[in-house]
């Protein structure tokens, strides 16, 4: 079998804030294989950006590996990571932070190009404009004239110009129609046949996830509650908190009317870390043993959860 | 029926670009009517955004209305002068923007942000607002609250920052909540958590709400009526059940036809999308022609008319004019 292209181990990422310390991150792992679409999901806060942010070391670990081809990020000096940023890129949430103000479109797109001497005439930033469908007219805006959805698109060409190895994508396409989600969707699978790109691409859309990814990764609080290849875990959720999240997707048809896995109260805090299950304030399933440490079970296929539910699952006895 | 809470009238934008200037919205109308939730969609950069900017009167410097009235409480707002704007905005009209962080100040933290705001639309003293404004933050679903409340911007996460600044808009009581895709980056459950609070906010204080979002999802679950928007201009707009049994305009149909369902793997490829094609704003005729695929000969020439479905279903179609079901 082929060596994964990313390996994330153990990781966690905690942060001091005042006296007490918020675990942001807490022991995930996962390895993304060349050419692969991984997805993350989850709840807004659960640690999404922050494991985007480790392994492209814009963020110190609090602990574990990230390998990259087999090297550990973690240990290079920042100046040999600077080096190997044309094989991994990011295009973060907040398109702000991945345009500079002061630069027009034009120099946003030629910069990663010059950096890496692959720049040769002008000619490559039409070209990269008209993928993800904006027009060379753009090339001469700043930032603050484009729309949302032209900044995020943008930051989409931007992060794909110098053909890397992995690309994370923190919610790319929340600002964008439908119609263009489908186009970036199509571009990005193109990319990935061509190049054999891989992506983790986060995102709360999960019909964009459905359609782009081989794998998805469901996240609770700092950890990977259930993953697997992406229709197994959305036709068959299995963890509680995958079953809610996915009952809560508003369908487009107001004559619909639907029933709602709903959770009890509100997340918990990241300040304290918490034994067992961290649904089990919230969850309507619970019993004694959520509240001690629980094991990973394999329902086969890759898919794995983390909750006792996945005992009454059909795969886990043949996988056993 | 009631009169309208916001009446928007033959609405033109111009925004100067490279010493050339162009409508970036032309001819808009609609209403938003007391206590509904009226929904704004459309394309990136079909002008959702520049259309609130300017109810609230932020435009950025390039950008002038060149015509047309926005009437709200009985005053035309675009001929309002700046010191009568500020009385409107934040107490009447208080808008959630498109980039949460941007709109956040960064150095004051998240806490103090929404207990001003209670101060200052509320009249409340400090200590009831600083009590107040971690009750809001739980209610927008910040767990922890009273810690997260001493965080500063950069230390939340997307949604949260989005989340503080929903409570800030909610601490305003206005009359009209506009929010450009309030709840993007947020995931579903708490989506579906900010929602019923608005809603229950709209049924306390009888606010009403523009939403503006490509969601159509939660378009379809939230909104009492839409305005569709392409290239500046509105298309059709209906009441949300007809907007989506009977959509009518050839751009509302292939938005509609361009919607991924969670419940349906397909295999994907552009033929589900709209065609991409630059758009022409010096067009005399329909800013759509050449992407439609049922396009006239007079679509290139004349701007279609109104023409009414039904009592609250408009289109602007030369395909509707003549006649065509
Ligand atoms: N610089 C920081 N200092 C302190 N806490 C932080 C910092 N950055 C993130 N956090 C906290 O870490 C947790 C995880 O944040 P993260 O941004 O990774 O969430 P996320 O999953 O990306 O959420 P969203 O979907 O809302 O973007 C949150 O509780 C957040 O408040
Ligand atoms: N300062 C500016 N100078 C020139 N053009 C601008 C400026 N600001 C916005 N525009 C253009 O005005 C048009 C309308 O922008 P607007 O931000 O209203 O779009 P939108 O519908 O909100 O899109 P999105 O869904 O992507 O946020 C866009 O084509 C944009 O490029
Ligand atoms: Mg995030
Ligand atoms: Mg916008």
């Amino acid at each position: 079998m082929t060596e994964p292209l990313l390996q994330v181990q153990d990781l966690h990422k905690h942060y001091r804030e005042g006296r007490t310390t918020i675990h942001a991150v807490n022991g995930v792992s996962f390895d993304v294989y060349p050419g692969e679409a991984v997805g993350l999901v989850g709840e807004s806060g659960c640690g999404k950006t922050t494991t985007a942010r480790c392994i492209l070391r814009l963020e110190e670990v609090t602990r574990g590996r990230i390998l990259f081809q087999g090297t550990d990020l973690t240990a290079l000096p920042r100046s040999r990571i600077r080096a190997r940023r044309k094989d991994f890129q990011m295009v973060f949430q907040d398109p702000n932070e991945s345009l500079n103000p002061r630069f027009s479109v034009r120099r946003t797109l030629r910069e990663p190009l010059q950096l890496h001497g692959l720049y040769s005439s002008d000619a490559q930033l039409d070209e990269a404009i008209l993928r993800v469908n904006l027009e060379p007219e753009h090339l001469g805006r700043l930032p603050h004239q484009l729309s949302g959805g032209q900044k995020q698109r943008v930051g989409v060409a931007r992060a794909i110009m110098t053909t890397p190895r992995l690309v994370i994508l923190d919610e790319p396409t929340s600002s964008l129609d439908m119609s263009l989600r489908i186009h970036v969707i199509v571009l990005l699978k193109r990319l990935q046949r061509e190049f054999n790109l891989s992506y983790i691409y986060i995102s709360h859309d999960l019909s964009t996830i459905r359609h782009l990814c081989d794998r998805v990764m469901v996240m609770y609080l700092g950890r990977i509650v259930e993953e697997g290849r992406t229709a197994a875990v959305f036709d068959d959720p299995t963890h509680v908190y995958t079953k809610a999240l996915l009952s809560a997707i508003p369908i487009p048809d107001p004559t619909l009317k639907r029933s709602r896995i709903l959770l009890k109260g509100e997340t918990p805090t990241a300040r304290v870390l918490m034994a067992g299950c961290s649904l089990q304030d919230r969850c309507g399933f619970v019993l004694d043993e959520c509240r001690q440490p629980v094991p990973e079970y394999d329902l086969g296929d890759g898919h794995r959860v983390a909750c006792r539910l996945a005992r009454e699952h059909p795969g886990f006895q043949t996988a056993a | 029926m009631a009169e309208p809470l916001l009446r928007i009238r033959s609405l033109r934008l111009d925004i100067e670009d490279h010493d050339r200037s162009r409508a970036v919205l032309l001819d808009v109308n609609f209403d938003v009517m007391p206590n509904e939730v009226m929904g704004l969609v459309g394309e990136s950069g079909s002008g959702k955004t520049m259309t609130a900017l300017t109810v609230m009167r932020l435009l950025p410097p390039a950008a002038r209305a060149s015509a047309g009235q926005i009437d709200f409480g009985g005053q035309n707002l675009l001929s309002l002068p700046e010191s009568g704007m500020r009385q409107v905005r934040g107490s009447k009209i208080a808008m959630i923007f498109q980039n949460p962080r941007a709109a956040l100040n960064p150095l004051m933290r998240a806490g103090d942000q929404v207990a001003r705001a209670l101060m200052l639309h509320q009249g409340l003293t400090r200590p009831e607002a600083r009590r107040a404004s971690i009750d809001l933050l739980r209610h927008v679903g910040i767990s922890d609250a009273e810690a997260r409340a001493r965080a500063y911007p950069h230390q939340l996460s997307g949604g949260m920052a989005q989340r503080v600044l929903i409570a800030i808009m909610l601490a305003c009581r206005p009359a009209l909540l506009i929010a450009d895709e309030p709840t993007t980056g947020l995931d579903v459950t708490i989506q579906a958590q900010i929602f019923e609070l608005i809603k229950k906010v709209q049924a306390e204080t009888g606010a009403s709400l523009l939403l503006i979002t490509h969601d159509l999802g939660v378009v379809s679950e939230v909104c009492q009526r839409v305005a569709v928007m392409y290239a500046g201009q509105i298309m059709e707009q209906a009441g949300v059940r007809d907007l989506f049994q009977r959509p009518s305009h050839p751009y509302t149909e292939r938005l509609l036809g361009s919607i991924l369902r969670v419940d349906q793997a397909a295999e994907l490829d552009t033929t589900r999308a709209i065609a991409f094609a630059s758009i022409d704003y010096d067009s005399a005729g329909c800013r759509f022609a050449n992407r439609c695929p049922d396009v006239l000969d007079v679509c290139w020439a004349e701007r279609p008319a109104a023409c009414w479905l039904g009592d609250d279903h408009v289109v602007f179609c030369h395909l509707r004019s003549e006649g065509q079901p």
